[in-house]
């Protein structure tokens, strides 16, 4: 199937009413589990996601917050896409494929789906054809993932991802067991 | 002369400046090498480049001139037709009229381009470039990014960078970082010597001050 019509408006708008930011926000500077680096993930989660203090996981920067980001969160994504694409990066890749496109959501942009595939076929053309085959792939086999957690009525963000309370892996890393 | 010194001399000599459609041809009089006549600013990144000269800027920027350069960047016709789908589908994005298309053909031909705007597009450009440490790439991309961003553009190319940075390494943001500095002192060099059009900047400061053009 095309990759734009993979999913349908209806579980698309499933997904978007599953979506929780916070979480994601909350999640992610947790993701590297070694203390002395709370600091630089507590300044990813503030400067570069322009988290709140309070939703940023480990804590213990020195000095004022740093200044948040300017970029909206479908621009950080864009830039995050193309870097894990570059990288071949299996982990970043569908989790941020995923938050992308909520954001897209969240902001009704139209064509959401053809936005993302836009994204990887420009990152691809710089940085090589094997990569943007590398990238479709990817979103072709998240798409099918969440279209199948759809019918199975697993549609929120904890559920895709992980349960922050029992750390069971949700349905993108079950479709993605990469480090 | 040793074979590695006469290898050096060659590939500089080789590479003239680029001056878009004219010079540069093959067998054409190779140039000597430029020397970089800006130096690394010492302000804030934010405070290199003012309002004024970023407004002198925009108003020279013709996003054609980047179209015409581009057909001449690879020199190989059997690259013609890639170099040639990349203008048309990647730079040049999807109209979609209200009223609805005039013919079948021009329907098709906007529904294969791109749906990001220049700005977004952009942003994937430099994230690439920095992962590869692509100094030619970034440094017409960060213009471009500048020209094409219409609010906070100096903050937001520098926020876009140090995203990329963030995932790249520490060592690839202060790389993207000295290069934007360096960008941003070279357009208000060119600004201040009369320099804002696109081609001028390109063709004559960019090759300048970017040696590896």
């Amino acid at each position: 199937m095309d990759t734009l019509g993979i999913l349908s408006p209806r579980e698309l708008e499933a997904l978007r009413a599953g979506y929780n930011r916070k979480m994601l926000l909350a999640l992610a500077p947790q993701l590297v589990a070694y203390s002395k680096l709370a600091p630089e993930t507590s300044w990813i989660a503030q400067a570069v996601y322009a988290a709140p203090p309070n939703s940023t996981g480990p804590s213990g920067s020195a000095g004022p917050p740093p200044a948040p980001t300017c970029l909206t969160p479908w621009e950080r994504e864009i830039v995050v896409l193309s870097l894990a694409m570059a990288k071949r990066d299996l982990f970043t890749m569908p989790a941020h494929l995923y938050w992308a496109l909520m954001e897209l959501l969240e902001h009704r942009v139209e064509r959401p789906v053809e936005k993302l595939a836009d994204v990887i076929m420009t990152a691809g053309t710089y940085s090589g054809i094997d990569d943007a085959r590398w990238g479709i792939s990817v979103l072709n086999k998240l798409l099918s993932a969440l279209g199948t957690a759809v019918t199975k009525n697993l549609t929120t963000t904890q559920q895709l991802l992980v349960d922050p309370d029992t750390g069971v892996p949700g349905v993108i890393p079950q479709t993605f067991p990469a480090i | 002369m040793p074979k590695t010194a006469v290898k050096r001399r060659l590939h500089t000599r080789e590479m003239p400046a680029y001056d878009g459609d004219q010079a540069g041809s093959p067998g054409g009089e190779p140039q000597s090498a430029p020397t970089p006549s800006v130096a690394m600013p010492d302000e804030d990144t934010l405070a290199i480049l003012s309002e004024d000269g970023l407004a002198a800027l925009k108003q020279g920027y013709n996003a054609q001139v980047f179209a015409s350069l581009a057909k001449g960047m690879i020199r190989y016709p059997k690259l013609d037709g890639e170099v040639e789908w990349i203008g048309d589908n990647l730079y040049r994005t999807q109209v979609r009229p209200s009223t609805g298309y005039s013919t079948a053909e021009a329907a098709s031909a906007d529904a294969v381009r791109t749906t990001l705007n220049a700005t977004e597009r952009e942003m994937v450009v430099l994230a690439v470039a920095v992962a590869k440490r692509d100094l030619f790439t970034m440094a017409g991309h960060i213009y471009w990014a500048l020209m094409e961003t219409k609010h906070n553009p100096v903050e937001r190319v520098a926020d876009a960078l140090i995203t990329a940075g963030t995932y790249c390494g520490v060592d690839s943001t202060r790389w993207a970082v000295a290069v934007y500095r360096k960008v941003l002192a070279v357009l208000r060099a060119a600004v201040a010597d009369g320099f804002k059009d696109t081609k001028s900047l390109l063709t004559l400061r960019y090759p300048q001050e970017f040696p590896e053009y």
